[in-house]
This record gives C-alpha cells, sequence and structure tokens, in this order.
C-alpha cells in the first residue's frame, strides 16, 4: 500500500511537473527526486537496519565527483560515468565495511563520520583531482544512445523514473519474508542468529546497496546542476538525507519520497525568510522525533505481508488428526530428518565463576528431555553453549556426526538447531505470520524446495501450534502465552532438526499449559527431540522422558522423571542444602 | 492489634504481558520476618520491584505504615524507610564500598555517619575493605554490601530477593543471622527466596507462591519441609 | 630546536585543555544518560558566541571583562543544558538510543543556524580571561590567554573531578549513572540527577567556548568540529571513563599542535580521523582502556 503510494505519488509528481510547472519548478523537483533516490538508499541502512551511518552524504559526494570526473576529463558517456559513479560508493563502502559494520552504535556512526570527514578533507584539498574550493564546472548534461536528456522536463522524467526504479528495488529488498527478516535483525539481534539470519552478510549487502544509491543521486545531480563543488562533500548533505528520512518516516520508501519532496521545497517555500529555513529544517526534526517517531509515513499504516488465503491441501487434517497417524507428517510441511544432540563435557567459566563444568547431554529423535536446577544452575548456559550465542571453554556439542562447537549462532541454527528464549524475543511491529516467515529458510540448501511456499510453511508452523487464527495480528498485542507459542512456531518454521526450549510455560494459565503439553507430545511424536528448560513440575514431569538435574553448573541427577525428583541431591539443591 | 507495617490488598502485577503476581494479599509487621518462598516464576521478584515502585500494579493496593504508596515515586518509597535489595545485588560496580555507603546514606552528614557506624557493627569484613571496587569484592561480601546499601536509609521494612543465589552456606548462615538481628531491632522483612531451608529456619511467618498467588501462608514454626516443598513444586 | 619543542608542548597543552573541558561535558552527558550529546560542539560554539554577546554589554572601561564574561557565559550554558535536557532528552526516555542522537543533531541545527542568523557567519572574538600580553618562559613565548586557557580548565576539571569522587552530592550522581533504578531505589531522585548532569555539561562547554573564542576567534559552524574532537577523545579514552576522555583530548590536541606545525592542518586532521578508525578497529576499549571488571 505504502510502496504502491510511492510509486503512483512519484508518476504523478513527474506528471503535474512535466505538464504544469515552470523551468524552475521543475529543476526543483527534478533535486527533489535526486535527493529521494539518496535517501532511499539511506532508508536500507538506518531505516532498515537501524544503523546510524553518518557517511551516506559522502558515498552521494564521491558518486558526483566520479561522474564530474570522469564526464569532463575523459568526456566518457553517460552509461560508462553512471556506473561507475555507482560502483565508486558500493567500493568505497566495501573497503570501509571491514573495520566499521561490527561495530556498536555509538562507535557506528562516529566511524561513519570519521569517514566522512577524511572524504570532505580529500574533495576539498586534493585539487589536483576535485578541483579544490573550485570544484569542477561544465558538467555536460545526460547523452547516452545518440539521445540527450536536457535539464527540464526529460532530465526531470529520467530522475523520477529512476525513483520509480528505485522504490521498486526497496520494495524487492524489504518486502515479505526479507523484511521480516530484517525487522527480527533489528529489534531482535539474538533471535534474528537464532533463526538462522546471517548478521554480518545482511549488514554488508544493505550497506552497499545504500552507498549505491547515492553515488547514483551525486551523478545525476552533477549532471542536473552542471557543478560539482565541495559543498556537496560539506556535512550539510549527510544532515539533510538525515532529516529527509526521520521527517518522512524510518524505513519507509513512501517516507523517503515524502520527505526528500517536502524538504527539497521547504526553503523554496521560506525564501522569504532566507537563512531561517535551515532552523526551520532543525525544529521539523525535533518535533518529528519527539511527537511523530514514525515519520509522515507512519500516519498511513504499514500493510504486512499477507497470508496465504487458499488453504494448502494437507490441512483439513489439523494437528489432532495428524498426531493419531503417529509418525505421518502432513505432505506440504518439509522436514529435515531429525537428529541427535550430543554434548560431551561442557565447560564454561565467567571470570571466577564456574557456571558449567563437565556437563553430558544426549537428545535424540523423538525424546523430550527436561532439564531442571535452581536459579543460577547453568542451565540458560548450557543453552547458549549449543546453540552458538556463548563458547565452551572445554567440551564439544555434535549434531549426529558433525561437531558444531564454536559455530556463529546463524550457522547453528540453520543446520538444525532451534531455540526459544526465556521471554519471548519478537519484533513487535509485525505480524504472527510476518515473525514466522522470518524464519522460514531463504536459500535453497536447507529447504526441500519443491514442497511449498514459504508463507504456506509459515501457516503451517502456526497452525501445528494452534494458532494460525492469529496469523494477521500484531506481535505486540498478544497475550504472553500467545507470543511464547509463536516463538515456538517460529522455531519450527526453520526446519529444525532438534528443539531446545527456555521455560516455555512461564506465565502460562492451566490450559494453557495443557494444550502446549500436548503440542510438544506431538512434535516429539513426529521424531524431533526436545530438551525442555523447565522449573514448572506439573508441567515438565509428565511431558519429559528423562529428567536432568543441575547444580551449580553439574549434573548432580539423571534418569527417569519421576526418579530424578526423589533424588536427595536434586532436592536438596531445590532448597539451598549443602550437597550432603 | 497494631495496624502491619506492610500491607498488600488483592495485588496483580502484569511483567512482560504476563501476568506475574495474581491478586495477591500478604502483610508484614514490624519486628516480623515474612519468607516467600516459590520456584523460579512463581512471581516473587515482581512482588518485590512492585513494593518498591519499579513495576506498576494494574490492580489492588499496597499500604506502607497506612500509606497508599501508589502516589509515590521510587526513590520517594526509598526516602519513606523501604530498603531494597534486589536479585543479582545490582550494585554500583565501579564504586567502592565506601563511596556506595556514602551516596545511600542520609543528607544530614552527623546522622550519616551514625547510620554507616551501625552498618559497619552489622558487617565488619566491609569496614577492611572499604576502599575496594564493588565488583573486586567475593560474592558474599557483595551480597552483605547490597543490604549495607540498603540499610544506609534506615529502612523500617527491608525487601531482601534471593540474597543466597551463589553464596556458600556458612555465608548465608552470617547473612540470616543479621536479618535475625534486624528484626528484632523492629525491621520488617520480607525475603523472597528459592532456597527454602535457610529462610525457614529464620522466618516467623512463610508465604509459598505459586504462579501470582500465594498458596500456603502460614506460622514458620507449624511447617514441615516436605509440606513446602510439595506447595512449591506444585 | 629545543625551544620550538617547548613552544610545541605549551600550544598542545592550551589546546588539549580546551578540548579537555569540552570532552568532560561530552563523557559526563554519556555515563548519565548513555546517549551521544551530538550538540555538543555546538554548545561551545554558542559559550563562544554568549561570551562575545555577554562582554557587549560591560561597561567598555571594565578591567579584565574576561574574567566577568566567563562565569556569566557558564551560568546562562547551564540554563541552555537545562533546556536541552527537556526538549530533546526527557521526551524520549525510554525510546532507542539512536533517538536522542537525531533529537540532538536537530538541536546542533538550531543552534547553528540560530547563531548564524543573530550574529552572522563572520569569525568574532571574545575578551581574554587575563588580559592580552604575552609571558616569556625563556625556552618558550606563552600568552595570557593560553595561560587562563590551561588554568581554567585545570580548576574546572578539578573542581569536577573533586565533586563527583569526594561529595554524596558526585556519588548520588554516578550512581544514578551506572544504574538508575538501583539509584532510584536508595532514595535518588534520578532525572533531577541527569537534569543536573546537562546543566553541567553544557556549562562546561560553554567555558570552552568562552576560552576558545579568544584565540582562535569562532563562527557559527564551528560546533561539528569541536564535538568531533570530543567524541573522538571519548573514544581514545575508553567509552564512558572521565580520566580516559580528558587524556584521550589532551592527546589530541598535542597531536593537532606538533603534526600541523611538521605538515599542515589537513594533514594533521586527516591523521587524527585515521588514528580515530585503528584505534576503533584494533583497541575499542580505548588506548587508556583496561578489560572492565565483571562482577562475579
Amino acid at each position: 500500500m505504502r510502496l504502491a503510494l510511492a510509486i503512483l505519488g512519484s508518476a504523478l509528481l513527474a506528471a503535474w511537473g512535466v505538464g504544469f510547472a515552470g523551468p524552475y519548478e521543475q529543476q526543483v523537483l527534478t533535486i527533489a527526486g535526486i535527493n529521494a533516490l539518496a535517501v532511499l538508499g539511506y532508508q536500507l541502512v538506518f531505516g532498515r537496519l537501524g544503523a546510524l551511518s553518518l557517511a551516506q552524504g559522502i558515498f552521494f559526494a564521491v558518486g558526483a565527483y566520479a561522474t564530474g570526473l570522469l564526464a569532463t576529463r575523459w568526456g566518457l558517456s553517460f552509461p560508462v560515468t553512471f556506473l561507475v559513479s555507482i560502483l565508486a560508493p558500493m567500493l568505497v563502502a566495501l573497503v570501509v565495511s571491514i573495520p566499521v559494520l561490527r561495530l556498536g552504535s555509538h562507535y557506528f556512526a562516529l566511524a561513519t563520520l570519521g569517514i566522512a570527514q577524511l572524504g570532505t578533507l580529500v574533495a576539498v584539498n586534493w585539487e589536483d583531482v576535485t578541483g579544490g574550493a573550485n570544484g569542477i564546472y561544465g558538467v555536460p548534461e545526460i547523452a547516452a544512445f545518440g539521445q540527450t536528456v536536457p535539464v527540464g522536463s526529460a532530465m526531470l522524467v529520467l530522475v523520477w523514473g529512476l525513483v520509480v526504479f528505485g522504490v521498486i528495488l526497496f520494495g524487492l529488498l524489504t518486502q515479505g519474508a526479507r523484511g521480516a527478516r530484517l525487522a527480527t535483525l533489528e529489534r531482535s539481534p539474538l533471535a534474528a542468529g537464532a533463526i538462522g539470519i546471517d548478521a554480518g552478510r545482511t549488514r554488508l549487502t544493505l550497506f552497499l546497496i545504500g552507498a549505491g544509491f547515492a553515488g547514483a543521486a551525486g551523478a545525476l545531480q552533477a549532471h542536473a546542476v552542471g557543478v560539482v563543488s565541495p559543498a556537496v562533500a560539506r556535512f550539510d548533505v549527510m544532515v539533510a538525507i538525515l532529516a529527509m528520512a526521520v521527517i518522512g518516516g524510518r524505513g519507509s520508501a513512501l517516507g523517503a519520497v515524502l520527505g526528500a519532496v517536502l524538504l527539497t521545497h521547504l526553503p523554496e517555500w521560506f525564501r522569504a525568510f532566507e537563512s531561517y529555513y535551515l532552523i526551520a529544517y532543525g525544529v521539523a526534526v525535533l518535533a518529528t522525533v519527539i511527537l511523530l517517531p514514525s515519520g509522515l509515513a507512519g500516519l498511513i499504516r504499514r500493510t504486512p505481508a499477507r497470508p496465504p488465503t487458499r488453504p494448502p491441501n494437507w490441512v483439513a487434517t489439523g494437528p489432532l488428526a495428524k498426531s493419531q497417524t503417529g509418525f505421518a507428517r502432513p505432505a506440504g510441511l518439509a522436514r529435515r530428518p531429525p537428529a541427535t544432540l550430543t554434548v560431551a563435557g561442557a565447560g564454561k567459566r565467567f571470570g571466577g565463576l564456574i557456571a558449567l563444568e563437565g556437563v553430558d547431554l544426549h537428545i535424540s529423535p523423538g525424546r523430550i528431555i527436561g532439564l531442571i536446577g535452581p536459579n543460577g544452575s547453568g542451565k540458560t548456559t548450557l543453552l547458549n553453549l549449543i546453540s552458538g550465542l556463548e563458547r565452551a571453554d572445554t567440551g564439544r556439542v555434535r549434531l549426529d556426526a558433525v561437531d558444531i562447537s564454536g559455530l556463529p549462532a546463524n550457522h547453528i541454527a540453520r543446520l538444525g538447531v532451534a531455540r526459544c528464549f526465556q521471554h519471548p524475543d519478537l519484533p513487535g511491529e509485525l505480524t504472527a505470520f510476518e515473525a514466522v516467515l522470518a524464519a522460514t529458510p531463504g536459500d535453497a540448501s536447507a529447504v526441500d524446495r519443491a514442497a511449498d511456499s514459504a508463507a504456506d510453511r509459515a501457516i503451517g508452523c502456526l497452525r501445528e501450534l494452534g494458532i494460525d487464527m492469529l496469523a494477521s495480528r500484531r506481535v505486540s498485542d498478544l497475550a504472553a502465552a500467545e507470543q511464547r507459542r509463536l516463538e515456538i512456531a517460529r522455531a519450527l518454521a526453520t526446519q529444525p532438526r532438534v528443539l531446545l526450549l527456555d521455560e516455555p510455560a512461564a506465565g502460562l494459565g492451566e490450559n494453557e499449559r495443557v494444550d502446549l503439553a500436548r503440542q510438544l507430545r506431538q512434535l516429539a511424536e513426529g521424531g524431533l527431540g526436545i530438551l525442555v528448560v523447565e522449573h514448572t513440575m506439573d508441567f515438565l514431569l509428565p511431558l519429559a522422558d528423562r529428567v536432568v538435574c543441575l547444580v551449580a553448573g553439574r549434573r548432580v541427577a539423571e534418569g527417569e522423571a519421576a526418579e530424578v525428583v526423589r533424588d536427595p541431591a536434586a532436592i536438596s539443591a531445590y532448597f539451598g542444602e549443602a550437597p550432603a | 492489634m497494631m495496624a502491619p507495617l506492610l500491607s498488600i490488598e488483592n495485588l496483580t502485577v502484569q511483567s512482560d504481558g504476563a501476568v506475574a503476581v495474581d491478586g495477591l494479599s500478604l502483610s508484614v509487621a514490624a519486628g516480623e520476618v515474612v519468607a516467600v518462598l516459590g520456584a523460579n516464576g512463581a512471581g516473587k521478584s515482581s512482588l518485590l520491584r512492585s513494593i518498591i515502585g519499579l513495576e506498576n500494579p494494574s490492580a489492588g493496593r499496597i499500604l506502607f505504615g497506612g500509606r497508599d504508596l501508589s502516589r509515590y515515586a521510587t526513590h520517594r518509597r526509598a526516602r519513606l524507610g523501604i530498603g531494597y535489595c534486589p536479585e543479582g545485588r545490582r550494585l554500583f560496580n565501579a564504586m567502592t564500598i565506601a563511596d556506595t555507603l556514602d551516596a545511600a546514606g542520609p543528607s544530614d552528614p552527623e546522622e550519616r555517619i551514625r547510620r554507616k557506624a551501625a552498618v559497619h557493627d552489622l558487617f565488619p569484613q566491609l569496614v577492611e575493605r572499604s576502599e575496594a571496587l564493588a565488583w573486586q569484592l567475593s560474592g558474599g561480601q557483595q551480597q552483605m554490601l547490597a543490604i549495607a546499601r540498603a540499610l544506609m536509609g534506615a529502612p523500617r521494612l527491608l525487601l531482601l530477593d534471593e540474597p543466597s543465589l551463589g553464596l556458600a552456606p556458612a555465608v548465608l548462615g552470617e547473612l540470616m543471622e543479621v536479618v535475625g538481628k534486624l528484626a528484632s531491632q523492629g525491621v520488617g522483612v520480607l525475603l523472597a527466596e528459592q532456597a527454602a531451608a535457610r529462610a525457614l529456619a529464620v522466618a516467623d511467618r512463610v508465604a509459598v507462591m505459586r504462579r501470582g498467588r500465594v498458596v500456603l501462608d502460614a506460622a514458620a514454626d507449624t511447617l514441615e519441609r516436605d509440606a513446602v516443598a510439595r506447595e512449591m513444586l506444585g | 630546536m629545543i625551544d620550538a619543542l617547548a613552544q610545541l608542548t605549551v600550544n598542545g597543552i592550551a589546546l588539549g585543555a580546551a578540548y579537555a573541558l569540552a570532552a568532560l561535558g561530552f563523557v559526563l552527558v554519556i555515563n548519565a544518560v548513555g546517549a551521544v550529546n551530538f550538540a555538543h560542539g555546538d554548545f561551545v560554539m554558542a559559550g563562544g558566541f554568549l561570551a562575545v554577546a555577554i562582554s557587549g554589554y560591560l561597561p567598555a572601561d571594565l578591567e579584565l571583562p574576561g574574567l566577568v564574561v566567563l562565569p556569566l557565559t557558564m551560568l546562562v550554558a547551564a540554563g541552555l543544558g537545562l533546556l536541552l535536557s527537556l526538549i530533546a532528552y526527557f521526551p524520549l526516555r525510554g525510546r532507542p538510543p539512536v533517538s536522542v542522537f537525531i533529537s540532538t543533531i536537530a538541536v546542533a541545527i538550531i543552534l547553528q543556524h540560530g547563531t548564524n542568523a543573530i550574529f552572522g557567519p563572520a569569525p568574532r572574538a571574545a575578551p581574554p580571561v587575563f588580559g592580552d600580553g604575552q609571558v616569556d618562559l625563556g625556552i618558550a613565548s606563552v600568552s595570557m590567554q593560553q595561560v587562563a586557557v590551561i588554568v581554567v580548565a585545570a580548576v574546572l576539571i578539578g573542581a569536577v573531578a573533586l565533586v563527583l569522587s569526594r561529595t554524596r552530592f558526585g556519588r548520588r550522581l554516578r550512581a544514578a549513572a551506572q544504574d538508575p533504578e538501583m539509584a532510584e531505589a536508595i532514595g535518588i531522585d534520578v532525572p533531577l540527577m541527569i537534569a543536573v548532569t546537562f546543566a553541567l555539561a553544557i556549562s562546561l562547554a560553554g567555558a570552552t567556548g568562552a576560552l576558545l573564542a579568544n584565540q582562535f576567534f569562532v563562527s557559527p559552524d564551528d560546533g561539528g568540529n569541536y564535538m568531533l574532537k570530543a567524541y573522538i577523545a571519548v573514544v581514545i579514552g575508553g567509552w564512558g571513563r572521565i580520566h580516559g576522555a580528558v587524556l584521550g583530548a589532551l592527546l589530541i590536541g598535542m597531536f593537532e599542535v606538533v603534526v600541523a606545525a611538521a605538515a599542515s592542518y589537513v594533514v594533521a586532521e586527516a591523521l587524527l580521523y585515521g588514528a580515530l578508525l585503528a584505534v576503533l578497529v584494533l583497541r575499542p576499549q580505548g588506548l587508556f582502556g583496561e578489560a572492565e571488571g565483571r562482577r562475579a
């Protein structure tokens, strides 16, 4: 809806500009379109990754200078200069991404600012190349394939045509499962790793594409104005792009277009106030951040990805019917063969504190293992070691024969170890359907592609937990119990070969727990091995095939559920008594 | 009988969207040690946090010395005389013991010196290490500092959340002695614990919590360990 | 040669002392609210113009007008700091830290262009604190204003350090910065502490501006430069470390003066940003930082 509005609005603006505007207005509108392109790219990094880059302005300048130099010095034609102007800032972005992209928020902002400052210094002081304070004059109008694109209507149409193209590209990168993954990565980075999202690769991709957008905008600006002055490298450009993104609406293509059009025209409308309009810029940004956190585009609700309306053929049976057929899986829901997870001698210290020592664990397909122990006994640490959130000091973790110890979390998740967190870690602004969609494997390696579409699979997982009727509800509107089940559904969407749950029954009512226990039992009957960390004994004991009790990082008891709770070591541990 | 020091009426607290405390009523008298026992997730921490004002109840009242606390911000509740030791201690890690106690003390310098002396009497170990940073202390000393910090405000009610966590039994014994001493001086103590054995020994009264509710509320000496265990684990 | 080195050292210390004063205010806000005040440098700039404006109201025959201007500038700046917290921080409490980053960028824009609208773009000079003139130290010659910068910075930084480490108020301020929730729970009015921190931080920024605006003049677009120097000082010194930030700022001042003398100002700037990136990659805990102590 918002994407469509952005495309429609861009087309209408261009049409109005061609039909009714005078040359000056056409030029302003052209610049607005150029800004919209730069802001679109910025929305990928700042809006979608939530990374406050302050280098977008300098990427814009690199594009402008590349076009200026190549067109005036060597007289290269537009297709070549435009391509180089897009690639050059991407190359710069690639080089700086190595030190910069892994930095935390404040460091990232400063590092990108430092790069921008270096760029400004180069633009002003490397006079032989950039023309120093004078800049580069006489950048020709666009000419390619025997056609020239004079400034005015033709340039206006070209620029806004590229904006439409940019919006479509933006949509491809940020809609559907991709968009859901980005939202998960921004809001819950830990959970993103746990469902197999490669944060590093995603960040790099968007950072580079964002730089490419800025380069294209810079190139067009050089053609539109005919001059590349060092003003394009000033921090003001960055501030303008940021202001457009914030006021238009963070993360939205419509916001990029709205912000660019509005703020490009602001100085024109407030011409009588001369330099005061820049103060108005600041006031507008401040007011937007405080009063309208999602900007102007936020006034129109985002259209969430729509769940499929056509029910897949296997749905009619439903989860209950399914369980009566034993191990048979619904035909449509692709599964990977279950695997055995083995932990051998896991140990972990934090400073002087022993969190885990010599812990063995064995989860075979179709079995539910309960993990109990008093607060601070190392249960969650053990889950973190298995799922790759923390590295073990000693010991190995194997999935079947594959040694997965020390692999990054997202890699382990893609290999088939899924986990849920003690507090459901879900991005609140997504719908339940989108939250699960984010976890559906994006690459062919992990999936039987022919089986069903990602959307069908997401709905199937919701249904398996009995919450498919919540598919279109926003996650933040769901009750805690619903969120817990949603998180398990999301874990299932990764097609796990073994499942780890951290206190899944916490905060659940009596009936909800009975339901959850039944659903977990069904998953186990389907062949999945499940580890359940739990304190609620009346939930765990009837459910678990075996129970392991940890105390102070060591395994003190293991066996049938009923045996372990009668085990004297386990009982005294729970009551804080010294081990006998 | 005098009005209780703390009286909680039908308290309901939502935490992370889930009901953590569910229509709970409980009271603590001056000089009384009430142990709230329960497994992890039973709602003990939310109960204590809502008394000091770090979580907001969705229903019910908390009265302290007859005052309804709902209109008091957290720092004003502390000044009314409620001391709070959170789970995991949450010390100011980059500050020394002396600085921590000073920051928590009253504004009148003489009164502050008196409070400090009283706290040092209870925990002589803190005197020796008064220039050590909080994170350099042993677990037991950290817990002592957390309690000492709460005592600097001369509280009439002390909230202790899982003080036993990560402590050796001997150290815990020392701490429980201090709790007993404080109660004999008239301080009301609300002690949330998972480790029931020690708490049972020091408590006058026991309330067992499960899923946000008190399922058992009785004088400590009438209870047997196994009964408490059954109620806790459900 | 020795003379030249001595002269450079004096100049470097004077510049570094001013940067240190700016960095101190910057890091105080970071510690108190965990957010970067992007407008900090623009408050340094505003301090310079405040000093210019205030000196305009003083009787012309006043001896040493700088001695009156400096405290008045700090007072007005403290008020601006309070205002900053009210419009750009408190409404955004509980939102992601990036919100404060953006709101302070907005304040920076307003300050820069507001100053430009009032005073115009031309550089202005504030009156010196101890008067004009040079002090000859034999191997180096120091201007009275450099002496003033070093003395005022040392006194203010020393005073802040003393308050933070030796008074109950300072300890409560630090407690509120380290764990606001627990500080509340022991009776500290945390929002009050935050407002006071903003006032103090911006007051220090104002003092920096008033000091620098004599020797180096001040113009409305100077803010970004000071903000960057403070930001870099905090990174070099180890995020959130007050001593580190002050040391880092001294180092930057020294570095800038020496490299500018050996090569040029542009080279000094470029190398500084290069060094910043190197520190971020190789020693993210800062040059003077050690591995954080964790509670066991």
